[in-house]
Order: structure tokens, then sequence, then C-alpha cells
């Protein structure tokens, strides 16, 4: 079987994706697997206890972690006129803009390297209210989870008058 | 140098014995503007001319790589100022600094900015203080490209989210001496952190000194990750002391002979490659630790480590050498400090009258 992504070598890295709840295969070669951050001489076995550990030491591991994929974009950044073929070729993105242009590719590329989709961390204190709400939320909700799953009800209670007090997402700023 | 108490030597190793210093480097963008490897040179330009303003106050010694000789690149490398990738001559490539030379900021790397913060010994919450300081000061200045769900948006998607690399540097001899380094590194990687030489490529790291930092920089905020590697390179660390300990009570005749002969060989030798002086100078490292070797301070050692590297070397020559030249000079400066002195005069006649 040839790779989907160049069609001219071997594909020897089989990997399924779900996406939109529906399990989708791949079938790469050594050299485009590497380009998208798949880490190919990972040991498969060596993977899951990574997986198992990581889920412990790091708890903004999710079991399964959905990549939804927005449709597919432009063929080219509008921003930067970088093409997706460059950006996979060297996995690096052009500019900020690339970001969003090639949602549908760097989406997973992102989850696959990185195991989650959703910053935590500081935010830019020139970022809009809205911006820095967002996070805020993520952050608060993801400290729900935990409150929940410790059957701390009191601190989960208190974490959501938290997350309704926050500026509505997608209102104005 | 000053002569020193054994009980300053005693504080140094206890304090950086073993985690020499801690590091946090952080990648920023500008908005709108495209990644430095996309940009034209006139975008570079703009953004080296604006990030020089923004960090002038803080970071006063400013200067661009693009015109410094090869020399000064690689001098900074070795100082760790720059990384490999600004070895190369990178157009309007540049870097700022404070005088301390304990925070800066990369220009035109990879991304418009990485900013960076070092302390010695471990410390990497207040390397991040600094460094965190330092953005905020960059950012009443600065546009920068984020994002509410991706964080701070990198060239490479590796660096997304926090933008922040956090690591100690360690020497771990005992670990390498008593082959438990690889389950480490192996370890590390299973739990979103990697290990990696400070000299060399992978685990065959030159002078057992290793980088340890955090592999992943999305999904966790920063105080997290630094908690997270501060465990475990307190746990590193107790590795170390222990596989040392052990070294010393099981295999002590082998620690001693390894650390007289690299003492002899760096005290006698007239030619001295790069790689054997940073390996004897790593060996008489760990029989100071130990005990074993009197008469050389650690931080003289930590000094040699440094000075011992091919650009120091030519810079403290004031020009270049070829590779013969630089391991004579190289084994010169290290007999000069840690030859045996002359012999004193012969007491015999006072014992055997």
């Amino acid at each position: 079987m040839l790779c989907q992504n160049c069609h001219q070598n071997e594909a020897t890295v089989h990997l399924t994706q779900i996406v939109d709840g529906k399990a989708e295969k791949y079938h790469l070669c050594e050299a485009c697997a590497e380009q998208k951050g798949i880490d190919v001489h990972a040991d498969p076995m060596d993977l899951s206890g990574m997986m198992e550990k990581l889920k412990n030491q790091l708890e903004h591991l999710k079991e399964d972690l959905v990549v939804e994929r927005p449709p597919a974009g432009p063929a080219t950044c509008p921003a930067c006129g970088m093409t997706r073929t460059e950006i996979l070729k060297k996995g690096r993105l052009g500019c900020d803009r690339c970001y969003e242009a090639f949602a549908a590719e760097m989406l997973p590329v992102v989850v696959s390297l990185q195991h989650a989709d959703q910053h935590l961390g500081k935010v830019p204190r020139r970022a809009s209210v809205r911006m820095r709400a967002s996070v805020e939320q993520a952050r608060l909700r993801r400290e729900l989870d935990q409150a929940v799953a410790a059957e701390n009800y009191e601190l989960a209670a208190k974490l959501r008058d938290q997350i309704k007090a926050l500026p509505a997402e997608g209102g104005t700023p | 140098m000053s002569p020193r108490a054994p009980e300053d030597d005693a504080a140094y190793g206890a304090a950086y014995g073993i985690v020499l210093s801690s590091r946090v480097r952080l990648a920023r963008n500008l908005r709108g503007l495209p990644f430095p490897d996309r940009a034209p040179p006139e975008v570079r330009a703009e953004v080296r001319r604006r990030v020089q303003a923004a960090a002038r106050a803080a970071l006063p010694f400013q200067e661009l790589l693009a015109d410094a000789p090869p020399l000064r690149r690689q001098m900074l490398f070795e100082d760790h100022l720059i990384s490999r990738h600004l070895l190369e001559d990178r157009p309007e490539a540049a870097l700022c600094l404070n005088e301390a030379r304990t925070q800066s900021v990369m220009i035109n790397e990879e991304d418009h900015l990485r900013i960076q913060a070092l302390r010695p010994g471990l410390a990497l919450r207040e390397a991040w203080t600094d460094a965190d300081a330092l953005d905020d000061a960059l950012e009443a200045q600065l546009d920068y490209a984020f994002s509410s769900s991706l964080g701070y948006l990198t060239s490479c998607p590796t660096n997304v989210g926090t933008g922040m690399r956090a690591s100690a540097m360690m020497h771990l001899p005992g670990l390498v001496l008593q082959n438990e380094m690889e389950a480490i590194a192996n370890g590390l990687g299973k739990i979103g952190l990697t290990v990696r030489g400070r000299w060399g490529e992978g685990t065959a790291a030159l002078g057992h000194m290793f980088q340890v930092s955090n592999q992943l920089t999305l999904g966790v905020a920063e105080n997290r990750i630094l908690a997270d590697l501060e465990e475990i390179v307190k746990e590193i660390a107790e590795h170390e002391r222990n596989a040392r300990e052990r070294l010393k009570r099981e295999r002590r005749i082998f620690v001693e002979d390894l650390a007289a002969r690299a003492r002899g060989l760096l005290a006698s030798a007239r030619l001295m490659t790069a790689q054997e002086a940073l390996e004897r100078l790593s060996e008489v490292r760990l029989g100071i630790a130990l005990g074993l070797v009197k008469g050389i301070a650690m931080p003289q050692v930590d000094r040699l480590l440094l000075e011992v590297q091919p650009a120091h070397l030519q810079s403290a020559a004031g020009r270049l050498m070829g590779t013969e030249e630089r391991d004579a000079a190289r084994a010169a400066r290290l007999r000069a400090e840690l030859g045996r002195r002359p012999p004193a005069k012969p007491k015999s006649e006072k014992r055997n009258p």
C-alpha cells in the first residue's frame, strides 16, 4: 500500500484517529508520518505505557481526546501564502494565521504532539477581555472536572458559580 | 583566585554539585507578521527594530548576530546565550542581554522572540519569575500572536501554548557510571519530560552533563509544568547522590582511580581535545564531590569546563587557531592551573640525619 500523503513510498505507519465520533484510518510512509509529528520509532507497547503514566502525572490528559476536525480550509494561507504541502513537509508554520487557515491539518498534529487542545497558561495583558475569560473558563472547567471526579461537590459548586460569573463566551469584550 | 575555606567548597558542592543551573525559555511572536523563516528581509528587520526598542530598558546590551564574526557567535553559543540555530548566519538575528548576562532575548531565531532567564542551581520558579517579568515588560510595547485555545502561537507546533521550555542542567556521573542513566532517560520520556546531553547528542553526553526539560507546552499552566519538573529534578538528584554514595562504598578503588587518572592527564598532557578535557574534568568534579580529590575546588573545575571550549580558548588567545594548536593551548591552560607545583625542598636530610 502506498502512503496516502505523498503517494510515493510504501505506507509503514498505520493509525486510527477518531474524528466526529468516527474512526478514520491513515496509512503513511515513515517520512510523512514524521512530518505530521508522529513518533514513528516509539514502540507501541511503550506508547501505551506512556499514555498511562502521563494520565497519572498530568491530570490534563483526557483519555479519549477527540479531535474535532474543522472543514478543510484553503490550500494556501491567506496571510503569508504558505501552502499546506510546505507546512506538512517542514513541520513549521509560516505565520500566526496559518494555525487558523490550516486548522484541519494542524489541530490533529498539535493534539498528537501535546496530548492537549486547550491552553491553560499565561494570557498576554493586551489580550481582550473575551480571550482572557475564555482561557479562564477552560481552566475553571478543568478544575471543575477534577473536583467532580474527587467528589468534592462544595468546590464544584463554587467553581460553577465562578464560571457563570465570567463574561459570556462569544459576547462583546 | 582567592583561597577558599573548605566550608565554602562544601556549600558550593551542596548548591551546585548536581544541579548547576536552571533556565526558562519563552517563545513569542508578533501578531500578524510571518515567522522569521517565512519573513522577507524587510519584515525581519522590522521585527528586530521593534523588539530591540522594546527590550532596550531591560536588556541594554544588544548586538546584531548577522554581522558578528563566527568566533563571536560560537562564544555566545558556548556561553549558552544563543542557540545552535543562530550559529548559522541568519539575517537580522540579534541578541539582547542584561549586564549580568542572566536574562536575554534572541531575535529572529525560529520565533521572533526567544526570551531566556537563567539562575544558578535549582531555581526553576525564580527563573520563571524573571522570564515572566521580562515578558510582561516586552509585551507592554509589543503585540503578541496569541489564541485563546492554542495560547502563544509559535513557528513549530511543539512550542505552542505556554511557549515555555524550562530546563535544569545536571551533572550525573554517578548514574552514568552505575549504568542507570538510560533507564532514567526512558522513564522521563514517558512522563512528558526530555533529557539530552549538554554537549553532544543523545545520551552519549560528554562530561556527564544533561539537560532535563519539559516536552509538553500545551494544556498545562506554567506553574504546574515547573512544579512537575522541579519534583522530578529533585528525584533525579537524589538518585544521583545515592549512585555516588554506592560508587564510593562499593567501587571505591575504581572511582578513585578514575579521578586520579583524570587529574594526572589534565596536569600533564601536552595535547588535549575538547572532548577529552570535558570528560576528564567531569571525572575530577566527581572526585571532588566524593572527597577523593584534594587541592582543586569545584568552582575552578566549572570555570575550566567553559574555558576549554574552542571559542573561549581562541578568544583568550586573541586569534583563530587550528585544531592541533587549540589542543596544545587547551592542554597548556589546564596544566597551568592543575599541573603539579614544583616539588618542595626535600626533607629527607631532617628525617635521616
